[in-house]
């Protein structure tokens, strides 16, 4: 459905949502990294609470998704690998609370 | 998992990960309030001058001890992150007004010290108003600045440090002058309490947060 179709009726609002967003685990993910100029991976791993590969493999569906930037560098001889919501990212967590809050709005009334 | 969609909540965890989980911050206010209870003690011993320079000595090699411990211990089990200024916005507040507060003591102590600015006239008022006024005020600072720290981290523990120090100094202060106690038990019990929480909590950071093997 194309974002002009996306109106105020229960339907349409729910099938305007974000799929990449709309899993709990990825959604705790942006919702944090939206709080942070940037971030390792560590950091997020503890405020997300989710395990190393799990945490990767969401990582790897949002950076396809043009929302998380990841950048690997070296602090001394030790990797970081350093995480940042993109503007597409912010954007698109913006436009799912609002999509969420339209949809069930709907489904309420 | 943690709340999801509660932005706050969410702002507040990062802000606990960031500044509290550690317990380092406790343990440097608990020392702080520590040397200021044994203050009267040492400033008879070492006379004020010196006096000043060993508390300074000593508060520098705590905050010295304490970045170490962030740097070698800390960041490399919970990672850093940089905050957005929104998300530190009442922290940020709660430590301009510190500032702003040392600032404006440490210039009136100065003008009175070298007698720049002559003495207020103290024998019109009040003995206890002159005594405990103060006092009074500062347990009321003391209560409110860590107020804010403690709700922008919605931390129970740093609003009872701010009952528990603003009352044992204004204790101290009554003890001493009334009873004539150098010693400022009230404050340094207070403050014991708030450093063995700090200890406490350290402990039990680095129990949680294991040092990875292999570096993100």
């Amino acid at each position: 459905m194309k974002a002009k179709e996306c109106g105020q009726e229960a339907v349409q609002a729910l099938a305007c949502i974000d799929r990449v967003m709309h899993e709990p685990a990825r959604l705790a993910v942006v919702t944090y990294l939206s709080l942070v100029e940037n971030a390792d991976f560590v950091f997020l791993m503890h405020a997300v609470e989710l395990t190393w590969g799990n945490l990767s493999s969401h990582l790897a569906k949002l950076e396809e998704a043009g929302y998380v930037a990841i950048e690997k560098g070296y602090v001394g001889k030790k990797p970081r690998t350093t995480l940042r919501l993109t503007d597409k990212g912010r954007e698109a967590l913006q436009k799912y609370r609002m999509g969420m809050q339209t949809a069930l709005r709907a489904t309420a009334s | 998992m943690p709340d999801l969609l509660n932005v706050r909540e969410a702002g507040r965890r990062t802000i606990r990960l960031l500044r509290f989980q550690d317990g380092l911050w406790d343990i440097l206010l608990g020392v702080a309030f520590l040397l200021m209870s044994i203050y009267p003690i040492t400033r008879a011993l070492l006379g004020p001058t010196w006096n000043a320079v060993a508390v300074g000595l000593a508060l520098s090699a705590l905050f010295a001890g304490a970045a170490w411990a962030r740097v070698v211990l800390v960041i490399p089990r919970r990672g850093v992150a940089t905050p957005r200024p929104g998300t530190m916005r009442t922290m940020t507040i709660a430590f301009r007004l510190t500032l702003f507060l040392a600032l404006v003591t440490a210039v009136l102590w100065t003008l009175f010290a070298t007698s720049l600015v002559p003495s207020p006239p103290w024998g019109t008022v009040p003995d206890w108003v002159n005594t405990l006024a103060p006092e009074v005020v500062v347990a009321l600072l003391l209560v409110l600045i860590l107020s804010l720290v403690a709700r922008s981290a919605g931390l129970g523990r740093i609003y009872v440090y701010g009952w528990l120090l603003g009352l044992g100094n204004l204790a101290s202060s009554a003890l001493q002058h009334y009873k004539g106690y150098r010693f400022g038990f009230p404050l340094a019990i207070a403050a014991g309490i708030v450093l063995m929480v700090g200890v406490f909590v350290f402990v039990r950071f680095l129990r949680e947060f294991p040092a990875p093997r292999s570096v993100s």
